[in-house]
């Protein structure tokens, strides 16, 4: 009996595949906003996810200008994930929260100062997001850091942890 | 009579959970259907899979869960269903592990395409949860063999048992 029913799964489950590819495929062909079936990520993802306001910074000048002590880091992540740990000195600004925080610390910084947002991930948005919003606000020197929290890891830089006052 | 009475429990419990994990499936699967390139981008931070099968997987998986959702609600072809929800739930299961464990800061991709849906121990909690059960479903269709085809498949063995009778 038992042998039977793994017959059946035995046909069933090429069949679901099938019928599956078949419906992806062919909706995926008649729906306006079509996707390639292949697409080279990688290379799509180099810097032109941010809008075109926003400058993207690269790993190596945005450590430049922290060394230098010539810059702002805000972070864009959940608070939760700013605690776990954030670039030394970089200061708390979630994009969900942005509207209601964002008074609180732009006080903390000068209008000329440049501010470097990040978040982490090669697709996360909420740092040009929230970089595009500081432009709004005024700021001039805004630059994305994209997938910040991990290219500042991998290159060593200093971190710390907790709430920074 | 003890047994009958046992299979129609069985027959009952798992009547809710395929109702259950099914409308979960669906519920997952349509908002990353009307939003692929979301969904693609979610993929692509798993940072699992090689950039030429990124868009395919993100085309092809919604539409997999929804149809899988769709027969395990209806009972059609219930043994392939069932051993796909579980091999897709145990994918889903070390994706997520592999994440945290590799400390990836990204969004889930489970149920909607949202950035701020974060991976952690709560995603992979309820993803186990959803596994146990859909376990329980594949010891009642391979080992308890109910596997009559139908919504409601009581009926049919209620027939059954009568014709046993």
């Amino acid at each position: 009996m038992i042998k039977s029913i793994l017959m059946k799964a035995l046909w069933q489950i090429p069949a679901l595949l099938l019928v599956t590819t078949c419906l992806a495929l062919g909706f995926n062909q008649v729906r306006s906003d079509r996707m390639p079936l292949v697409c080279q990520w990688s290379e799509q993802l180099q810097g032109s996810k941010s809008s075109e306001a926003v400058h993207i910074i690269s790993i190596e000048d945005a450590a430049m200008l922290f060394k230098n002590k010539k810059v702002i880091f805000l972070d864009a992540r959940p608070e939760s994930f700013y605690i776990e740990g954030h670039i030394k000195g970089a200061l708390s600004l979630p994009w969900e929260t942005a509207e209601e925080k964002c008074f609180d610390v732009v006080e903390k910084i000068p209008t000329d100062m440049p501010i470097i947002t990040y978040c982490d991930g090669t697709n996360c948005e909420l740092c040009d997001k929230l970089a595009v919003f500081l432009c709004d606000l005024g700021f001039e020197h805004v630059s994305a850091l994209i997938n910040g929290w991990t290219v500042w890891n991998r290159n060593n830089l200093p971190v710390e942890t907790g709430n920074t006052p | 009579m003890i047994h009958s009475n046992r299979l129609t429990i069985h027959h009952r419990i798992s009547l809710l959970i395929r109702f259950f994990l099914g409308a979960v499936f669906i519920f997952a699967g349509i908002p990353k259907i009307m939003d692929t390139a979301a969904f693609a981008g979610a993929v692509y931070n798993y940072q699992l899979l090689p950039d030429v099968l990124i868009n395919f997987f993100a085309i092809f998986l919604p539409w997999l869960e929804v149809i899988v959702g769709i027969f395990l609600i209806l009972g059609v072809w219930l043994p392939g269903a069932v051993i796909i929800y579980n091999g897709l739930m145990i994918s889903f299961i070390a994706a997520l592990v592999i994440s945290n464990i590799r400390g990836l800061d990204i969004s889930c991709g489970c149920f909607s395409t949202d950035s701020t849906d974060a991976i952690n121990l709560g995603t992979i909690f309820r993803d186990s949860a959803m596994l146990l059960a859909s376990l329980y479903l594949l010891f009642v269709v391979f080992v308890k063999k109910i596997t009559s085809d139908g919504i409601f498949p009581e009926k049919t063995a209620e027939c059954r048992l009568n014709r046993m009778r």
